[in-house]
């Protein structure tokens, strides 16, 4: 890393943390809750960017992560109700790894885009599943969250939702970005970055390819696990919305606009997508529509995305894993 | 790097027994035997539709045969993946330039490297602080004559490059056995002497055994030890290049009276 | 359960398959061939039904007799038709060349246009245009009452299934499709001229996917999003059955059609799940589905 890259990172995490006592309570709702999405965003970022595997079910983990803390919290679990963030987080993080190690093992012997179809496959089969097994999930009604607990300090709904829980979510953020950072530069993430490219090869190299995608795989429902289980209180409720596919297309998109090629670009996406989303809504009820246009535009003239062409313009700047088109 | 084989002279470190693919109707290889010595260059030759690729994909398991076989070193492989094989030394070139296009060269051979040295698996290492790597890639580069390509991507490197780091990353595994498929097949007639030459090299100096598909009978003449010619899936005839040079049928089939 | 209901149920299974085969034969066609898989086709088959809705309904209001409903189906897939032949140059023919990857995201945007626009042209209720349906009447099978537009749809999927078949073994444009879809490197050497042969495909699939739409919408009706269930369960059948096999769609189409139509009956909680099981355990046992090719290392 370079200078310039750690006197950004650390002008950026002060501007961050400035940020709640500047904006109004509104925004800062906002950007707690994208950065829950841009850890999903960037986790997912492995799998597609990284390793060259598109999943078409990831909101799956977001489900399994959020309604695992539901769960939890539900005042029929009596004495056994956990409220601490820390055990939720790791509990959600627990349940997403092993969903993920369960479905990815049978996705992962499947072929590229077929790859994408079985995890969506598993998403509607989850999201039937929360549907029909209304008595447990809630049906179509969803479940409440309440406000949990952070290192055992209990806030109040106003306090925590517009200023305490931002700095929490700021504090994960940074630190599973950190830990995404060292991955992409070890071996493994070489190794990821060859089965990307050419996985035939890979395997001819020793590469066992198999293992490591499904690796990936674990990792990036990991982090939509945590991003789940953060946004849950946030929201104050959740239900079986969160894992349709159009939100696991959500985080496609929000990779490819960002750029898929870089490491940032993930993160950038998840800002740009989830803020023009809720400015949109403000005006239309058609958000499907312009996200579809936005998609087919992205592809066909900025397949690099927003970071893509800033690798370019200023390829100092941003190192981009780059990649010939095929 | 020393690459270094265990096994004495003349050991069968390959054997192929009964090995049969077919496709549909077609015999692509029809019950072979083989075996391979150690330290030797063999090479195999025959006519479009003779087996040659078919048998090296079989051997390197990247298909799986029909009937028949595979041992390596004494061990029955044919069911291994090629990840494993090529962890214990038996690996492939491509006739088709099989090579991670997106990334540079230098990464090309880290990628291999880390495979070869087991770390691969470590998820928080700094790539780029492991001195070994770097060191172990650049040496082999040199081996090649290809580091001053280091920085530039595989994919815009000239073609006769790209065969010969498609080789170079096979010698990251501290290879025992190599099987190359047209190694200079693409490759412009001046540039192809220099690139079996590197080729040569690094094999007789590493005491490899390799098993050579070729075309260009001045390549296979030139540079085999042993040399085996196959028809219709079968194995027609083998022995040393002069041996073979005078056989009246492989004339027929094979060299077309060169 | 008697038999008499056992038939009624089977009856509504294949209803349901004739659907998705209609559907997934497209999608089968549209990827084997060109590697491109078509969310959006889901979206051409509500095009269809509402089409055929809007045609129908201006129709009966204009007062024309019960025989000009019949021509709205064809009419109805002549929109989807021009459809595509707008999109196909201005959007398909740039996926061809993309990663499969982007290809999809492309065409999930257009599954998404698609289903606002229809939206913002014929809100958000259910339309029904049943006149066809009625006029054809309902007869008693076994003691039930059957509708007996359904045969229609039987016959209409039959034709297209035989057509097909037809098409893909016994005409030399369909062998050289099989062909291509099989081995693409080798078809480009003796010859084929893709681009063509790929915009024909297409052309030949939205067809089928706007006529299956239109034919459809007299025995149900045109809902927002009802493109989105089929084309899920018509990547299942294309999993199932195996890429490349039209044998597999029907086969495929068939089983999902039948255990949702028990499932509906006899356990309704679970219905669409259990689809999504039976192609998880294909997955796991036999990923190549039932008529599907094995498939080698470079495709993994």
């Amino acid at each position: 890393m370079k200078l310039y890259h750690v006197v950004a990172l650390v002008a950026g995490l002060v501007l961050a943390s400035l940020l709640p006592l500047i904006l109004p309570k509104y925004y800062t709702f906002i950007f707690a809750v994208t950065m829950c999405f841009a850890i999903y965003a960037l986790g997912y970022s492995i799998i597609l960017g990284r390793t060259g595997l598109l999943s078409f079910g990831h909101a799956l983990y977001l489900g399994v992560a959020a309604y695992t803390v539901a769960f939890l919290m539900r005042p029929e679990m009596g004495a056994f109700r956990i409220f601490s963030m820390e055990l939720l987080l790791i509990i959600a993080i627990g349940t997403s790894a092993l969903v993920g190690l369960g479905v990815g093992a049978i996705c992962i012997r499947y072929t590229r885009i077929f790859f994408g179809l079985i995890n969506l496959g598993f998403v509607m089969l989850w999201h039937s599943l929360l549907l029909k097994l209304y008595y447990v999930t809630g049906g179509t009604d969803g479940l409440p969250i309440y406000i949990p607990s952070l290192f055992g300090v209990t806030f109040s709904h106003e306090i925590f939702r517009t200023f305490i829980f931002y700095y929490y979510v700021l504090g994960i953020f940074a630190i599973t970005t950190y830990i995404m950072w060292r991955i992409y530069n070890s071996p493994l993430g070489l190794a990821l970055k060859a089965i990307r490219e050419n996985s035939v090869r890979a395997e001819f190299v020793g590469i066992p390819i198999g293992r490591y995608r499904l690796a990936a795989y674990v990792i990036s429902a990991i982090y939509a696990g945590i991003g789940g289980a953060l946004w849950a209180p946030l929201n104050g409720h959740v239900s079986p919305d969160v894992s349709t596919w159009l939100t696991s297309g959500d985080v496609v998109l929000m990779n490819i606009l960002g750029g898929m090629y870089t490491f940032t670009g993930p993160i950038v996406g998840a800002f740009i997508f989830y803020n023009l989303k809720v400015q949109i809504m403000h005006f239309t009820t058609y958000w499907s529509f312009i996200l579809g246009i936005s998609a087919i535009i992205f592809v066909l003239l900025f397949p690099g995305g927003v970071m893509g062409w800033v690798s370019k313009v200023m390829p100092k700047l941003v190192k981009k894993s780059y990649r010939q088109k095929a | 790097m020393g690459i270094q084989s265990d096994a004495k002279i003349g050991e069968k470190i390959l054997q192929t027994e009964g090995l049969k693919k077919y496709f549909g109707e077609v015999r692509a290889v029809d019950h072979v035997d083989l075996e391979v010595s150690e330290g030797e260059i063999l090479s195999i030759i025959g006519p479009n539709g003779s087996g040659k690729t078919t048998l090296l994909n079989l051997i390197s398991n990247m298909i799986e045969p029909d009937a028949g076989r595979i041992f390596f070193y004494g061990r029955d492989v044919t069911k291994w993946p090629p990840s494993r094989l090529a962890k214990m030394g038996l690996v492939r070139s491509f006739q088709i330039v099989n090579l991670f296009d997106g990334l540079s060269v230098l990464d090309n051979m880290r990628a291999a490297v880390t495979s070869k040295l087991g770390r691969t698996s470590k998820p928080f290492t700094s790539l780029d602080r492991d001195k070994e790597v770097t060191r172990t890639s650049i040496e082999l580069l040199e081996l090649f004559k290809l580091s001053d390509k280091a920085e530039t991507l595989a994919g815009d490197v000239p073609h006769g490059d790209r065969k010969v780091l498609d080789v170079a990353l096979c010698f990251a595994l501290n290879p025992k056995l190599i099987l190359l498929d047209e190694p200079t097949s693409g490759v412009s007639t001046s540039e192809k002497r220099p690139v079996m030459q590197r080729i040569e090299e690094a094999v007789r100096k590493g005491g490899v055994t390799a098993v050579i598909v070729e075309h260009d009978m001045d390549i296979v003449f030139g540079y085999s030890d042993r040399i085996i010619a196959m028809h219709e899936g079968k194995i027609l005839a083998e022995g040393k290049p002069q041996e073979i040079r005078e056989n009246e049928e492989v004339r027929k089939v094979v060299t077309g009276g060169l | 359960m008697d038999t008499s209901t056992a038939v009624i149920i089977i009856l509504n299974g294949l209803f349901y398959a004739f659907s998705l085969f209609l559907i997934s034969i497209g999608l089968n066609m549209l990827y084997g061939l060109m590697r491109i898989l078509n969310i959006a086709h889901g979206g051409l088959y509500a095009i269809g039904a509402f089409s055929t809705w809007a045609l129908m309904n201006a129709a009966t209001k204009a007062g024309y007799p019960i025989y000009v409903l019949w021509l709205c189906i064809p009419a109805g897939a002549f929109v989807v038709g021009l459809i595509g032949f707008f999109l196909e140059p201005t959007l398909f023919r740039r996926l061809y060349k993309l990663r499969e990857e982007y290809s999809l995201l492309a065409t999930f945007g257009l599954m998404l246009v698609f289903d606002d626009v229809l939206r913002m042209i014929f809100g958000g209720s259910p339309l029904s245009a049943n006149q066809l349906y009625n006029w054809v009447g309902v007869e008693t099978i076994l003691g039930n009452a059957y509708p007996m537009y359904n045969f229609v749809i039987y016959v209409f999927a039959a034709s297209v299934a035989l057509g097909l078949w037809a098409f893909f073994y016994r005409t030399k444009m369909g062998r050289i499709l099989r062909g291509t879809a099989q081995d693409r490197e080798m078809s480009t050497c003796l010859g084929v001229n893709a681009s063509i042969l790929y915009t024909q495909t297409f052309f030949l699939t939205i067809f089928i996917v706007g006529l299956g739409g239109a034919i459809y919408l007299p025995a149900t009706s045109a809902y927002s999003g009802m493109g989105f269930e089929p084309i899920v369960l018509s990547f299942a059948v294309m999993i199932i059955g195996g890429l490349g096999s039209l044998k597999g769609a029907l086969v495929a189409a068939s089983i999902i059609g039948l255990v949702r139509a028990f499932g509906i009956a006899l356990i309704p909680e679970l219905e669409l799940a259990v689809v999504f099981l039976i192609l998880i355990i294909t997955l796991i046992f036999r990923p190549r589905g039932l008529f599907g090719k094995k498939f080698t290392r470079e495709e993994k």
